[in-house]
């Protein structure tokens, strides 16, 4: 695998520029992340950062309207926020990158703030939450166990918030207080990738995004989650065809050496057809009709959620027990299993960058982490994991102690 | 100071638009006469492989059998059994995927070039060499059958499925649904049956694009694909082809409802039949289409979303199957916003018919799609997908390219033109399920 190479410098305002360049097609991605992210949000008005995303789209200081002279360049845009931060890219023709240039610094130089485009996307944002969470069988079952999962720490809500009613109680002011607090050039980081020159990219980043001045950031500690001791468990009933079972295990954050077995672990459980959930679970014991386990990995500690739809008759019980005793089979892991695991990471890390938007984004998150060159070293994190090591994490994040579980059961079960 | 003559007011000045050329195919036989077409690509050693068949839904004999058929082709092999296929994969860290298609079913094969010694074998076996046995089978219809009972309750579900049988009928392969009651009737011998049919070496393609050498490639490719017997190609149509020359009209217009009564969202389906995916007007009326609905800065988007806020997303296409097509607007509102959406998307529509367009949006329009255009070929995997798709659509290579030329040349009469003779708001129809709500304007 051929290593991402990148350039950094900063500029006066403390904006701190990545250029990674590749001309090998036509097309460049200017990416700016902003180091904010639900995390930040007062408990009382979450959905904030993700409602704010939108709002970036609805006009900045000198220019009315952000997608349509850059769909005009030919370019196209996205954005995403997560829990840590909020991410915006830009991809279009080389020829046009100073449109990008032009868009992405008026909007960080300025908001246009207006009512009418606050409430359009509260109504844009309210009908994304049910269309994601409410308006499909199990479609809440994170956001409820996420609550009881975390008990302090600002991860007990997704980014898209706790509650409607968050989102509706969301004022003009509050969007300015935010945006003067967080979206500033000393708190983002600008990527330039593709077919662009490091000397392009020094004149134009100079050039737009220079005479934006730094601010003062909002500062805030983060409550640190207190260590699950025991185990916790509720259940809701309602409206589904089949008891589904959802069970979350805290793990070290990104930047904890101990981050890696347990997503390594993950895996293990649940990566494709030979994995142990699907072959015990699914094909050995049908206890379930679908299984899947995912690290949701963060700048704190987060999580892996391990998600059952029980096969028809089943019933709670039997799946825990199954379950259970599978997780403890870990320990009896064998290197052969761990090698197929690696092999199917090494190939998966190779992919994920082979577009130049993977590319800018992978750097971004990564910077955002604490180190752009992450998107590089992560991989060997990973391959240099001996067995021992993966069964004492294991251990440790899949014990009854460190689980939540949501028993997510038909109204007829009741 | 730099800053103070900054124009932050006036966009930069754009450049003129650079045409994207899609990359050369070669197309070589292997010692059957399989044809394989070879794209090098990309600068990472990654290969993807594309095997195509012809056991799609047009060519079913069992409703519902092409499906499962499919997946089956990894649930055991003469050599491996299920889970032992499933290790070799990991083994090489390769990912291998099912799809099945109205006219093709095929494998995809993901993986590093310093392992297709071993994958390509793999890839061999499934679709030479399965031996879909019935435990795995019954387990599989088993669960799928489970999943479609929670998919049921799903306003997306409903919609899609109660539009695709509206627009072509219940005994069209693009519009029959796969139901609980047509999976249930499905049994191992009719996916046997369906797979020596449809997947004899004979109507083989092979797609391949990433980085590799070629003669090394081509001796694997020969040494597991070109033994295969090529028994003589049936020369059987796809029912699909057969419907194509006979169907009428559509089968359903007008407001088809389908109350889902908890349901927090209503999902939309608005359209009507339109033509296949070689038509000659296919690529302009992808223009107009954007124009209504294909981009976020579209007249349904900004109406629908950034003005009003019912939805949010809603999206129209304009789309070419291999023999038939069909003309759609999709979106989920709040159960409150479903009718004041309908009455704005007949509004959008009708200006379209009665307005067309300017050369203001015309030129941002052909700007964004032929910008998109030329940044989607950038994977061997995006490669291998187009290459692909003009092989089943039967069409030439020559067409890929073709898009830029025809969509430069387009002109606002055109767009008029156009949009006045393939939209039929007459003929519209209105698929909606959700919960019920009194009508109001």
């Amino acid at each position: 695998m051929s290593k991402i190479n990148f350039s950094t410098f900063y500029l006066e305002n403390g904006l701190k520029v990545l250029v990674h360049e590749d001309h090998s097609i036509p097309k460049v991605v200017l990416d700016v992340v902003y180091k904010v992210g639900a995390r930040d949000e007062d408990p009382s008005l979450t959905g904030f950062a993700h409602l704010f995303e939108h709002l970036m789209f609805g006009g900045s200081r000198n220019i009315p309207q952000f997608d349509t002279p850059l769909q005009r360049a030919g370019g196209d845009n996205n954005a995403f926020t997560n829990n840590d931060l909020t991410n915006y890219y830009i991809s279009l023709p080389s020829n046009q990158v100073e449109t990008a240039f032009w868009l992405e610094s008026d909007r960080m130089l300025e908001l246009d703030f207006s009512q009418k485009s606050l409430d359009v996307q509260k109504s844009v944002v309210i009908e994304e939450f049910k269309q994601r969470y409410l308006n499909k069988p199990y479609g809440d079952a994170h956001l409820i166990l996420r609550k009881t999962h975390f008990k302090v720490h600002p991860y007990r809500w997704p980014t898209i918030g706790m509650d409607i009613s968050h989102i509706e109680g969301a004022t003009l002011d509050a969007v300015k207080d935010f945006f003067y607090g967080f979206y500033a050039p000393n708190n983002a980081t600008l990527v330039l990738a593709g077919d662009i020159t490091l000397d392009q990219a020094r004149r134009l980043s100079e050039k737009w995004f220079g005479p934006i001045p730094r601010r003062e950031l909002k500062k805030h500690n983060l409550p640190v989650e207190p260590p699950q001791t025991e185990a916790r468990s509720e259940t809701v009933y309602r409206d589904v065809p089949f008891p589904a079972v959802y069970k979350m295990f805290h793990i070290p954050g990104k930047n904890d050496p101990g981050y890696y077995p347990a997503d390594l672990i993950t895996d293990l459980l649940s990566h494709g057809r030979a994995s142990r959930l699907y072959q015990t679970l699914v094909i050995e014991k049908q206890l379930v009709s679908s299984v899947r386990a995912f690290s949701w990995g963060a700048h704190d500690p987060g999580m892996i959620s391990l998600d059952a739809t029980l096969a028809k008759g089943v019933e709670p019980a039997q799946y825990d027990e199954a379950l259970a005793q599978l997780l403890e089979e870990v320990q009896e892991l064998e290197e052969a299993e761990v090698v197929r695991i690696k092999n199917a990471i090494e190939t998966h890390n190779i992919l994920e960058k082979t577009t130049i938007l993977n590319r800018a984004v992978g750097l971004a998150v990564s910077d955002a982490q604490g180190d752009p060159d992450l998107i590089n070293t992560a991989i060997d994190n990973y391959l240099k994991i001996p067995v021992d090591e993966l069964k004492e994490s294991a251990r440790k994040i899949l014990a009854p102690s460190n689980c939540s579980t949501l028993y997510y059961m038909p109204n007829h079960a009741k | 100071m730099q800053n103070n003559i900054l124009n932050r007011i006036h966009p930069p000045s754009l450049q003129p638009l650079r045409k994207a050329l899609f990359p050369l195919v070669e197309e070589v036989k292997l010692n059957n006469g399989i044809p394989v077409f070879l794209i090098p690509f990309g600068s990472q050693e990654v290969v993807e492989i594309r095997l195509v068949g012809r056991g799609g839904k047009s060519f079913e004999q069992v409703t519902g059998v092409s499906g499962i058929a499919t997946k089956m082709l990894l649930e055991g092999t003469k050599s491996y059994s299920s889970l032992e296929f499933a290790r070799k994969l990991d083994e090489f860290g390769a990912f291998l995927q099912v799809d099945t298609g109205y006219e093709y079913a095929g494998l995809s094969l993901t993986c590093l070039e310093k392992h297709l010694e071993n994958t390509l074998p793999l890839l061999a076996m499934a679709m030479l060499e399965p031996t879909f046995p019935e435990d795995e089978f019954t387990k599989l219809k088993k669960r799928t059958l489970q999943n479609l009972e929670v998919e049921a309750q799903k306003t997306s579900h409903v919609a899609r499925q109660e539009f695709a049988r509206g627009i072509f009928g219940d005994f069209h392969p693009y519009g029959s649904p796969i139901t609980a009651d047509v999976l249930e009737k499905v049994e191992l011998e009719h996916l046997v049956a369906h797979h020596k049919r449809t997947n004899s070496a004979a109507n083989f393609t092979l797609v391949i694009s990433g980085k590799y050498n070629r003669d090394k490639l081509i001796s694997i490719l020969n040494r597991e694909f070109g033994q295969a017997e090529m028994a003589p190609k049936e020369d059987f149509l796809p029912l699909s082809a057969s419907l194509a020359s006979q169907t009428p009209g559509q089968a359903q217009k007008g407001f088809d409802f389908h109350n889902m009564p908890d349901s927090m969202q209503a999902t939309i389906r608005v359209g009507h039949k339109a033509f296949a995916r070689n038509h000659p007007d296919y690529y302009p009326m992808q223009l107009v289409t954007t124009i209504l609905g294909g981009y976020f800065g579209s007249r349904l988007m900004s109406n629908i979303r950034e003005d009003k806020g019912y939805t949010y997303g809603i999206y129209a296409g304009w789309i070419g199957l291999k023999y038939d097509g069909l003309f759609v607007i999709q979106t989920d509102v709040g159960v409150d916003y479903m009718h004041p959406t309908l009455k704005e998307i007949r509004f959008e529509l009708d200006r379209l018919l009665q307005d067309g367009t300017n050369e203001d949006e015309l030129d941002l329009v052909k700007n964004y799609m032929l910008g998109k255009a030329a940044s989607a070929w950038e994977t061997p995997s995006q490669i291998a997908e187009v290459v692909t798709n003009s092989v089943i659509g039967e069409l030439p290579f020559s067409n890929i390219d073709e898009r830029f030329d025809i969509i430069q040349a387009m002109t606002v009469e055109d767009v008029s033109d156009l949009a006045r003779k393939y939209f039929r708001p007459d003929e519209l129809l209105e698929t909606v399920s959700g919960a019920h709500r009194e009508k109001q304007d």
